[in-house]
């Protein structure tokens, strides 16, 4: 079946099998390894994308579910997610880094749908529960995010202020 | 793990589903946001060779107040985690939606599908028994309403028949206080058992009405129903919550496994009812 | 950076890389814990590839395919492969296997001693080791004794990235990527494993690629990889066989899995005079070389940081129908500080004495040569005593549930480790002999050769080495990376000086990079480095989220901070959820079923149940040349043992089995 899927601001159009699930037309179509796949269960969001601009698991999701729909993985080139990427280099919110795609989209997701709200440990840690990670704990994830929210506020205010 | 081969359908009307549902009957399967049902076809603990996705069927994405509270099947579970609407009139359907599985499930599943899946560990059939919600179930010869006591039959077991749809979900008990305990084990976020309470008092603090609903005791979800009407018309303190709860006894099985003997788990469902109970009770007050 | 390119999604782990041509392979798996196999028919099975893939010959070595026989859930019965994914998954059930089910698993070290002798030999027991010298009662001098049996049940590595290989044969020589702990290693098995097929060391090329964690479970040998080599050879294409987590969950090797039975000796005084007992680990269902590993630490280790003069021990491989036995963090470190410590705690109740003053009764105090057979040159009783007052242990101890720990860490430094320094275009390449899986290798180097060789940290790159670049190397385990990597870097580092110096009479930076050189060290160590650390728990079981750690360790010298501390927090939520809540649970039916189906249920955490952390870094510098001391073991074993004695104090009830497995702890519901 012919698929158009918009990905990282290119639209895609490819003939698939319906039963291809988005996580493999990513990584085998089109090559975008940077999305992860941790579980079969749909518990580890290592696959963790955004669709629509809201963090989905690519690997519970049909490529057919995303027919005309916006796909944002982990290549994407993006200001906040740039300073969110950063923010986990700084704080060294990875080790093995095999969580890390879908932590980052994750946290991606979580900071804009906050809005203002402030994000403090109990908040994230919340948000973070459809995320596993076997490496590093999770504190500093949680840090990461609280920088990446302070890069992104800062970011905002100059923009405001110009 | 990989879903096995299947015809994939997006009808854009109900007409076109219907006529699907018509023509594939028990070899097809509703897909709304897919939650429950793709990670059983990636296990291949199933396999339906037609796959109809509803998502691009308009006039299904919906949460209304008219008269009830009404959801359509399409509604996100976070979209209904977040609305202002439910928040207002319904906030046990508010807080449940927030607690079903993680942010990502949410994002993509759909409260229609928790229901119509009927897995006993799945969240919102407690909570629908517990609001006495309506369901109203559309297939090609018409339209009816099921009530949601009449819904649930057993584990993934409803009382949809293969060619039916699921296409509104109503709430007349609104405007009454509410809330969804859900108790998990350390690492899962499925409910290793759970109490939905609706409350509404009288102007004198006795009950009006309560609506008190369980996930996962039982092969099917449970209402409370000789519970509830034990507790109408009664002020509630510790004594007539022990009470109640030993009324529920009856009412559910618990079983010995690992994670815990049947009395240890009666302890601890005993702890979350009652405590339940007195915060949604002072809520009410 | 290797940071950068995780968090851009430009990591290159194992199932990100594409060959042309390549098959998928999918493994016909049994559903049986034991059966007959009456029939074959269809796919690459032991009809073709009838073998054995460890690196010991052994009676009960696990076949490549089951031969005849099925003993686990899970087991690898045939292959099918195709060059589509989704395709060679579908081909599974093309695969028609008649088995005879014989119902008489045995899912437990309980089972399997109780039970009549299901694997060929006279009992469920494959062998026995034996530590120390035996003794009777009598000879010791004691007042009290205590006696108890400690179970630690079986849990998973559950690295995020599963296992996974491509063996590619091209050109006669055998190409094979792998995720992995050790290339160097893992070749050592593949030369041993493949001769059987025609296949010499010197056709056999292992390649590092980007690991997703390993916890141990990467530095073993499976019979998939042999699988997926054969038919890369048999089939002449590339062979990528990537490891669900479902097959993770029943077939991959688990971890722990003891029971001990021990005795403690001691005077009124809380002197401890003797120790002896049983130990017995649940090997899973063939020999396997990693089980020897885990039993030899438990054994070796168990007295700890404390001087008794007389101890005994046995160890059991106790056969089960369960997959095998393999390392996970600490691999048997963990265990033999957990039984030691579990028994002191019950000896100072027995004896009503405060924990931490029982300990400081026995604690090493001068270098001690100890009764099962370690050479322990550092002393633990001044840590022991700085940790206490650091963290205000007997003011604490009165007002909240106080666990306490002492061990010592066995920092696998033996036997060595290399390391390649290539100098081109003005980049130093670094490639090491242990592989890279989230140990920090990149910023330690980095900041070592900043300073060895005053280059910009810019101009450092870390490189995966495949086992031709690198010819030897030992691997990535044990608490051993800063140690060993850090000190082989400096010393090939020093070599490089040494070559600027003899081509241009002097050593400055731009003589370095503006020129050609490569220098390779081989560091050679014959000992392991054991070190005292410490550990506290505060915690309230009533009250979710209030697990506080309290850390207190030796570093030797700090080579990167974040990321020792990244080490302690994610052991430390693993070492939280073996004591409450992670194991593999299998049916005890006799059919073996394997009841544990994901990797929540398998007890993996997420991050609203992480701790808070308080920790003290001290630097007594090592005899390494970096001067550096191991980490990553040392949450693994301290944790658990602090805890249970946190949980315990407040229940008051005694804790000897891991996990606990009571869900209503710390869920507010108590
Ligand atoms: S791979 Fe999607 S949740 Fe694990
Ligand atoms: S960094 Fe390894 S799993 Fe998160």
């Amino acid at each position: 079946m012919m698929v158009n899927i918009r990905v990282n601001g290119k639209q895609y159009k490819k003939d698939i099998e319906p039963r291809l699930l988005l996580v493999n037309f990513l990584r085998d179509e089109l090559n975008l390894t940077g999305t992860h796949i941790g579980c079969d269960t749909s518990n580890c969001g290592a696959c963790t994308v955004l669709m629509d601009g809201k963090s989905v698991k690519s690997c519970t999701v049909l490529a057919m579910q995303a027919n005309n729909h916006e796909i944002t993985t982990i290549e994407h080139e993006d200001p906040e997610l740039n300073a969110i990427k950063d923010a986990y280099v700084e704080e060294q919110g990875l080790q093995c880094g095999f969580c890390t795609p879908g932590m980052i989209m994750e946290t991606f997701y979580l900071l804009k749908d906050a809005g203002n709200k402030d994000v403090d440990d109990d908040y994230i840690k919340k948000k973070l529960s459809g995320n596993l990670c076997r490496c590093t704990g999770y504190r500093s994830i949680i840090d990461s995010i609280k920088k990446a929210n302070e890069k992104i506020r800062e970011k905002e205010e100059i923009h405001v202020s110009r | 793990m990989y879903p096995d081969k299947f015809q994939y359908f997006t009808p854009g009307d109900i007409a076109s589903l219907e006529e699907l549902l018509d023509k594939y009957r028990d070899d097809s399967k509703i897909l709304a946001g897919g939650q429950s049902i793709i990670p059983l076809l990636k296990m291949r603990f199933t396999s339906i060779p037609n796959i109809i996705d509803i998502s691009n069927i308009k006039g299904l994405n919906f949460i209304e107040l008219n008269d009830d509270l009404e959801i359509g099947p399409m509604a996100r579970t976070a979209e209904v985690a977040a609305s202002n609407i439910v928040a207002m009139n319904c906030p046990l359907l508010f807080d449940a939606a927030g607690k079903v599985a993680d942010p990502q499930v949410r994002n993509m599943g759909t409260v229609g599908g928790d229901i119509c899946e009927a897995d006993p560990r799945n969240d919102m059939p407690a909570v629908m028994l517990a609001l006495n919600a309506d369901f109203e179930i559309t297939n090609s010869s018409g339209k009816r309403t099921v009530n949601s006591t009449e819904f649930f039959k057993d584990a993934y077991t409803t009382a949809l028949d293969s060619n039916d749809i699921l296409t509104k979900i109503s709430i007349k008990n609104i405007g009454y206080h509410g809330k969804y305990f859900k108790f998990t084990t350390m690492a899962s976020d499925f409910a290793l058992f759970a109490v939905a309470i609706n409350m509404k008092l009288n102007s004198d603090e006795t009950v009006k009405d309560i609506g008190i609903g369980l996930t996962n005791v039982s092969s099917t979800a449970v209402k409370a129903n000789e519970v509830e009407a034990y507790l109408k018309g009664k002020k509630i303190d510790e004594k007539i919550s022990e009470e109640a709860f030993s009324k529920l006894l009856n009412m559910i099985e618990l079983d010995d496994d690992y994670n815990g003997t049947k009395e240890e788990k009666q302890k601890i469902l005993k702890k979350i009812f009652v405590n339940g109970l007195k915060e949604v009770y002072g809520d009410s007050k | 950076m290797y940071l950068d390119r995780f968090v851009n999604g430009k990591g290159q782990y194992i199932d990100d890389l594409k060959f042309p041509g390549m098959l998928y392979m999918s493994v016909v798996r049994s559903p049986y814990a034991h059966a007959k196999i009456k029939k074959i028919n269809g796919g690459l099975n032991a009809s073709e590839v009838k073998g054995f893939y460890n690196m010991k010959d052994n009676d009960n070595a696990e076949p490549i395919f089951a031969i005849n026989e099925v003993r686990y859930v899970g087991q690898p019965v045939a292959a099918v492969f195709s060059e589509n994914r989704y395709e060679s998954e579908d081909l599974i059930s093309s695969v028609e296997v008649d088995y005879e089910p014989l119902n008489d698993a045995v899912t437990s070290i309980e089972m399997a001693l109780k039970s009549k002798p299901i694997f060929g030999l006279k009992n469920n027991i494959l062998s026995t080791d034996e530590t120390g010298k035996t003794f009777d009662e009598g000879d010791v001098e004691h007042d009290v004794k205590v006696t108890d049996s400690i179970d630690i049940g079986r849990v998973l590595a559950n690295p995020m990235e599963t296992r996974g290989i491509i063996a590619d044969y091209r050109n006669g020589i055998l190409h094979i990527y792998v995720s992995s702990q050790s290339i160097h290693r893992l070749k050592n098995y593949f030369v041993k494993s493949l001769k059987q097929f025609g296949i010499s060391e010197n056709n056999i090329v292992v390649h590092h690629v980007d690991t997703g964690g390993a916890f141990g479970l990467k530095a073993a040998m499976y019979p998939e990889y042999i699988a997926a080599c054969y038919a890369s050879i048999r089939y002449k294409k590339p062979v990528k066989w990537i490891e669900t987590r479902t097959e993770h969950i029943n077939s991959a090797h688990g971890g722990r899995g003891i029971r001990a039975d021990i005795t403690l000796y001691a005077k009124k005084d809380g002197k401890i005079t003797g120790l002896k007992g049983d130990v017995y680990i649940d090997n899973g269902a063939y020999y396997v070389d990693t089980a020897s590993d885990d039993l030899g630490n438990v054994i070796h280790l168990m007295t700890g940081p404390y001087k008794i003069e007389k101890a005994h021990l046995y160890g059991h491989y106790v056969l089960t129908n369960k997959s095998l036995n393999g390392w996970y963090r600490g691999a048997g470190k963990p265990e033999a500080g957990i039984v030691m410590e579990r028994m002191v705690d019950l000896l100072a109740d027995k004896l009503n004495m405060d924990m931490a003053e029982i300990r400081m009764k026995n604690v090493i105090d001068a270098p001690f040569k100890s009764p099962l057979g370690l050479e322990f040159k550092t002393p633990a009783k001044t840590l022991f005593e700085n940790a206490l007052k650091y963290f205000d242990y007997e003011k604490k101890v009165k007002e909240k549930n106080v666990g306490i720990a002492l061990f010592m860490l066995d920092q696998d430094a033996a036997p060595g480790e290399t390391c390649r320094l290539i100098v081109k275009n003005g980049i130093i390449h670094v490639y090491f002999g242990g592989d890279v899986h989230g140990q920090g290798h990149e910023l330690f180097a980095r900041s070592i050769l900043k300073e060895a060789l005053a280059v910009d940290e810019n101009n450092v790159t870390l490189e995966l080495p495949d086992t031709e670049i690198l010819k030897e190397g030992v691997g990535t385990w044990g608490s051993r990376s800063a140690i060993i990597h850090g000190s082989v870097l400096l010393k090939t580092a020093e070599l490089l000086k040494n070559d600027v110096i003899k081509k241009f009479g002097k050593y400055d930076k731009d003589l370095l990079l503006n020129n050609e050189f490569d220098e390779y060290y081989y560091y050679k160590v014959d000992y392991n480095e054991y070190t005292p650390n410490f550990n506290m728990v505060i915690s309230d079981p009533y009250v979710p989220g209030s697990i506080k750690i309290y850390s207190y360790y030796d570093m030797g010298k700090i080579l990167n901070e974040k990321n020792i501390m990244g080490q302690i927090e994610g052991g430390a939520i693993q070492a939280i959820s073996e004591v409450l809540c992670e194991t593999i649970r299998y049916s005890d039916d006799g059919n073996g079923q394997v009841l544990t189906t994901n990797i929540a249920d398998a007890g993996v955490l997420t991050a609203d149940k992480m701790p808070e952390f308080h920790t003290k870094l001290v630097e007594t510098p090592s005899e390494f040349i970096d001067k550096a001391k191991g980490v990553a073991e040392s949450p693994s074993t301290g944790i658990p043992i602090a805890l249970a004695r946190s949980i315990e104090v407040q229940l008051n009830t005694r804790i000897n089995k891991f996990p606990i497995d009571k869900p209503e702890l710390f869920n507010g519901v108590l």
